[in-house]
């Protein structure tokens, strides 16, 4: 296995005049859980079916697994997993016949692919109503047996578009722990696609953040928190009314302030540092206790960056 | 690749049978089919049933009527119901997608036809027993499975182009209706267009021909019809169109 799962150089795709991805260039490293994010519509779905050699991009090349996407796209999707925008099941047919129906795909043996649909099933809760119509399960139960059908020939790459989508809070904290384990013990890549900033702080190594077809951010959530421009301190003390907070507010050096009693954050704008904030609270009669500097959080981090983009 | 163009095979028989209402419409439709074409029609007509080249316009009109209730859900259903793309998204060929959802229709409709055959021959045999058993004569036997076969592959074939950029089913069944009126007819409509001093002689002649000849020579043609449409619609088979349209 290659150090990548996926590098990509300024792949892009248009479609007629609108350019759904622009110059992404990716290196997804394997054996992890790589988050891909943003918001709707901002080309995640199109660069994962670049990735899987559904689409050609119209400049650009990317390599899944050491394969070329152009020219071994059937090479990459033996050897990958896809659960994408919909769940993609068979609803006129049971969970066992449409996990049955992806095992013979990968051309699984009889009793092996019996084997296999037991203890997926099994470990979904799923195995009870394993001859039922997948039509008449709610949407929680489609999208376990989804992502299962997606997992099921144990890929080495695995794409997940939104896996927690409709399920339910126990369902949701168990299928992380079922990537993680996948992760763990099978050595998958995961290229996991979410809205859940939760979900992407707790499983994800590193992420890309994703916005109108171009990349904005790339790296581990560490480094994408100190690469913020704005950087945060935490004031804690007393007296802090609100005419000093006014004051603080329209500092030069400050971008933004939340207050309450005892505790100021303030997040102070790029090159600036707390010391000329001190001395405005301290001049103005208020009281420090302590001064932190905090990097803001990854929620905010993605929230700068997606608001930042016109 | 044979074991893929099964796999698909399995997959949409496997939802036909267990689809329950597209099941009942399926059997209520082969229930007509057979106690028509199975019973009531070698009832009334007897021995000739077996024998007369007239009905074979049935096999040539049934199989294409099964192939095309099946064909148009091939990928404008898929596309419906949002298993397209995974499909696509999985280690399946083309040839085999495209192979095994033609093939599915194929077997239906040549398998229910041959029901037919088999049905009208016990009918014949039991109603209007001769003293000894009695069967198709082997020109119709070979026509009956040459036409049922050839335009079986020629209607799954435009169905499978029909249902390929449609949106909906239904778009791909229309589409699909209007190419076998149209491909039905037009024989009749070029020969009703011609000047009348030059049908006569045609219609003489044509007559004349051995009937064997016609067979041979009519499923060369159709055979070429079904080479030609299927390397049309492996062409318009393109994963990356299927998705953007």
């Amino acid at each position: 296995m290659t150090a990548s799962a996926i590098r990509s150089n300024d792949l892009t795709f248009r479609f007629g005049a609108v350019e759904a991805v622009r110059n992404v260039t990716l290196d997804v490293p394997s054996g992890k859980v790589f988050g891909f994010l943003g918001p709707n519509g901002a080309g995640k779905t199109t660069t994962i079916r670049l990735l899987l050699g559904l689409l050609e991009p119209t400049c650009g090349t990317a390599e899944v697994l050491g394969l070329d996407t152009r020219h071994d796209a059937a090479a990459i999707r033996e050897r990958t997993g896809a659960l994408l925008e919909f769940p993609g099941l068979y609803e006129r047919l049971s969970a066992e016949d449409n996990l049955d129906f992806y095992l013979r795909v990968w051309r699984w043996s009889r009793d092996a692919r019996r084997e296999r649909i037991r203890e997926l099933l099994s470990h979904l809760g799923l195995w009870d109503r394993r001859g039922d119509l997948v039509a008449t399960w709610s949407a929680g139960m489609k999208q376990k047996l989804a992502v299962a059908r997606a997992l099921v020939h144990r890929p080495q790459l695995l794409f997940l578009d939104e896996p927690s989508a409709g399920l339910d809070l126990v369902a949701t904290r168990a299928l992380r722990e079922d990537i993680r384990l996948l992760v763990e013990r099978e050595g998958t890549t995961v290229f996991l696609t979410s809205h859940s900033l939760d979900e992407v702080e707790e499983l994800c190594s590193s992420v890309a953040v994703i916005l109108q077809g171009r990349i904005v951010a790339q790296g581990t959530l560490d480094e994408l928190c100190a690469r913020a421009h704005d950087s945060i301190v935490v004031i804690e003390g007393s007296g802090f009314t609100p005419e000093i907070v006014r004051d603080v507010r329209e500092h030069c050096t400050v971008a933004a302030v939340e207050a309450d009693r005892e505790r100021l954050n303030v997040r102070v704008r790029p090159g600036s540092t707390a010391a000329a904030i001190v001395s405005l609270l301290v001049y103005a009669g208020a009281t420090i206790t302590e001064v932190r500097s905090v990097h803001p959080s990854f929620e905010q981090v993605y929230l700068d960056l997606v608001e930042a983009d016109p | 690749m044979i074991g893929d163009i099964l796999t698909v095979m399995w997959k949409d028989w496997r939802e036909l049978v267990f689809h329950r209402a597209s099941l009942r419409g399926t059997l209520a439709s082969a229930a007509v089919v057979i106690i028509l074409l199975g019973l009531v029609f070698p009832l009334r007509i007897g021995g000739a049933w077996l024998g007369s080249p007239m009905y074979l316009v049935y096999w040539g009109w049934v199989p294409s009527m099964l192939v095309s209730t099946l064909i148009a859900d091939s990928f404008a259903g898929e596309r419906e119901r949002h298993t397209l793309e995974t499909l696509l998204a999985s280690r399946l060929g083309d040839g085999a997608i495209l192979l095994g959802k033609i093939g599915a229709s194929v077997v239906y409709g040549c398998a229910i036809t041959f029901a037919l055959l088999g049905a009208g021959l016990v009918t014949v045999n039991v109603a209007h027993w001769a003293g000894q058993p009695a069967g198709y004569t082997p020109f119709v036997t070979a026509a009956a499975v040459s036409i049922t076969l050839l335009l079986s592959v020629a209607t799954a074939a435009v169905g499978a182009l029909a249902s390929l950029h449609a949106a909906t089913v239904r778009q791909a069944q229309q589409t699909l209706n209007v190419v076998l009126m149209t491909a039905g007819l037009l024989p009749f409509l070029l020969i009703d267009l011609l000047p009348s001093e030059m049908r006569a002689p045609l219609v003489d002649w044509a007559a004349r021909v051995d009937p064997a000849l016609w067979l041979i020579g009519g499923s060369l043609l159709m055979a070429g019809v079904d080479v030609t449409l299927l390397r049309l619609v492996s062409r318009r088979f393109q994963r990356g169109k299927l998705l953007v349209d």
